[in-house]
């Protein structure tokens, strides 16, 4: 957490927080002398009394040094920040990982992950107020709609209304690489939003390292875990048969969730229907 | 009696005039006290004769009677106890306080009541002494009665400047040998000092047989402590600086200021000694009224 003003030429006015010890001081060391006949007795009585005045003699100055000091920091307009956030003035530049691999065509309640990713993308765009964002998608051929980040906010919030997830696993490393390029070509603060169901086969190992000034953030559209089962590959043998001829069929099932699944693989060739359960 | 002095002003002698009950029974009694003595002495009143026993006064030996009786017989009269009126003037720094302000000072008041109890002992024909003390002795009037004493100790009083830093104590303890004869002894001072030291000091006065009088004269601004804002106290006697502001200290002042009363005013009735606080802002002739109740 830092500390910013939006006026910092107005620094100088916390100066003013002396003000009240200065005037505690001159109001201390410039009173009218007054010839008394006797301190003995007075200066018993103020031992007597001030260690009930001193601590509220130094509150009531420390409250005014607090009022003025705050009074001051009102007019600089002070800027409490964190990593996320972004200075006055500053440019800032954001790129949109959007996953849009079949997994993400999964739905999770009434709309598909892809949908969820396509909202959480735009209120990104409308929350951060980039000065200039691209879009990269992450599917078997990455690519990013401008070739470098652009100002134009209006046509990736299309961009990513017409879209739709794909049927094709994602090209995960290329499309990083492509979007921390185009991180280095922004300026001003820059923002990488990564818009995933980080399914565990594709994210678990994956190297998310990004340079320095590069934020990351991530939204996850995937609410728990779905049955994301699929046939990696199918091969026969011989590949082409003739009738009556014994082939062999090796199809190899992989389960990219995160869970152990049980599933029932069935087999129609030429009208007849093989199925085996496969853990 | 002319009275051109400062601290004695007509309309005060005509005041003591009237005061002729308490001043005859302050002169008569305890003060002066022309009452007959049980001691013997010289006089011109013959009381009887007394056989001699070694060690008389054998100028007192009646040789006419001793020519007849050939016995030493002594003559005795009876002795007029002229007790005398000692005052114990304050003249220390902080007695001059308030400055410029328009108020009698402490030191002008007690001046005034000195110079008003010195006219009414002498007027009596009695004998008065002054001693003007702060940490010491600073003058010393030896008792007398005639006009001319009385001149003198007014125009004492009249230069009379207020001096050092006070020490009762020690200036009772140096004034003690000044002091011949039992009589009252008045003590005219803002009282700053301990208590138990200053009835130390008066000690040997009481067994001498001395009435005291204890008057702790202060001025207002001394008893609560005047809203005056933030101030820098400077002591009169020793300028020693404090910068405090008075109201928040005045109710603790005044505690501290009532409590020394209080303490003083105990230990004077232990003792048998006449204390009263006479504020600068009442009439010095309530303390006359004093000596005529006590």
């Amino acid at each position: 957490m830092s500390l910013l003003f939006q006026q910092p030429w107005l620094i100088p006015l916390l100066a003013l927080a002396g003000l009240p010890l200065i005037v505690h001081l001159l109001s201390r060391t410039r009173p009218p002398v007054y010839r008394f006949s006797n301190l003995e007795f007075l200066q018993r009585v103020v031992r007597r009394t001030a260690r009930f005045r001193r601590p509220k003699d130094w509150l009531l100055l420390a409250l005014r040094t607090l009022a003025i000091a705050a009074l001051a920091s009102a007019f600089l307009g002070p800027l409490l920040f964190s990593k996320s956030g972004i200075l006055p003035g500053e440019k800032r530049t954001v790129i949109l990982l959007v996953d849009r691999s079949a997994s993400m065509a999964a739905r999770d309640g009434a709309a598909t992950r892809f949908e969820a990713a396509v909202l959480a993308a735009g209120e990104a765009l409308d929350n951060l107020r980039p000065d200039a964002a691209n879009l990269v998608w992450i599917d078997a051929s990455p690519a990013a709609i401008f070739p470098e980040p652009a100002p134009n906010r209006t046509f990736l919030s299309e961009s990513l209304e017409q879209a739709s997830a794909r049927p094709e696993p994602g090209a995960l490393a290329r499309a990083w690489e492509l979007a921390l390029r185009q991180c280095a070509v922004g300026t001003g603060r820059k923002e990488l939003v990564v818009i995933s169901d980080f399914q565990s086969s594709a994210w678990k190992n994956f190297d998310t390292t990004v340079p320095a000034d590069v934020n990351v953030r991530a939204i996850s559209v995937a609410h728990g875990d779905s049955a994301n089962v699929a046939v990696s590959s199918l091969v026969a043998s011989p590949a082409e048969p003739v009738a009556g001829q014994e082939t062999t069929v090796i199809c190899r099932v992989r389960n990219f969730s995160g869970e152990a699944r049980r599933t029932t693989l069935s087999l129609d060739a030429g009208g007849s229907n093989q199925s085996r359960p496969v853990d | 009696m002319t009275t051109a002095y400062k601290f004695l002003k007509p309309e005060d002698i005509r005041r003591l005039k009237n005061y002729e009950f308490g001043a005859k029974a302050m002169v008569e009694g305890y003060l002066s006290g022309r009452h007959r003595s049980k001691q013997r002495g010289a006089s011109i009143e013959f009381h009887e004769f007394r056989q001699y026993v070694p060690g008389d006064d054998l100028a007192r030996v009646d040789w006419r009677v001793y020519a007849r009786n050939d016995k030493l017989f002594l003559r005795t009269f009876e002795q007029e106890t002229n007790l005398e009126c000692h005052i114990f003037l304050d003249a220390s720094a902080s007695m001059a306080f308030p400055e410029n302000d328009g108020r009698l000072s402490k030191l002008e008041y007690a001046s005034f009541f000195a110079a008003c109890l010195s006219w009414l002992v002498t007027s009596k024909n009695d004998r008065v002494s002054l001693t003007l003390f702060d940490k010491g002795i600073r003058k010393h009037l030896p008792p007398g009665s005639t006009r001319r004493h009385l001149h003198d100790l007014m125009t004492t009083l009249e230069a009379t400047k207020p001096g050092s830093p006070t020490d009762l104590p020690d200036a009772l303890h140096r004034a003690h040998p000044l002091l011949k004869r039992r009589g009252t002894l008045v003590i005219l001072s803002d009282l700053f000092t301990d208590p138990a030291r200053l009835f130390t000091a008066l000690n040997p006065y009481l067994h001498r047989g001395f009435r005291v009088h204890l008057f702790h004269i202060l001025d207002p601004a001394e008893l609560d402590l005047e809203n005056r804002g933030l101030s820098r106290f400077m002591d009169m006697e020793n300028d020693s600086r404090l910068t405090v502001h008075p109201q928040a200290l005045r109710e603790a002042w005044k505690q501290e200021i009532l409590a020394h009363s209080r303490a003083l005013r105990a230990l004077a009735a232990g003792r048998s000694v006449d204390y009263a606080l006479a504020p600068t802002n009442e009439s010095y002739f309530s303390l006359f009224d004093r000596f005529r109740n006590s």
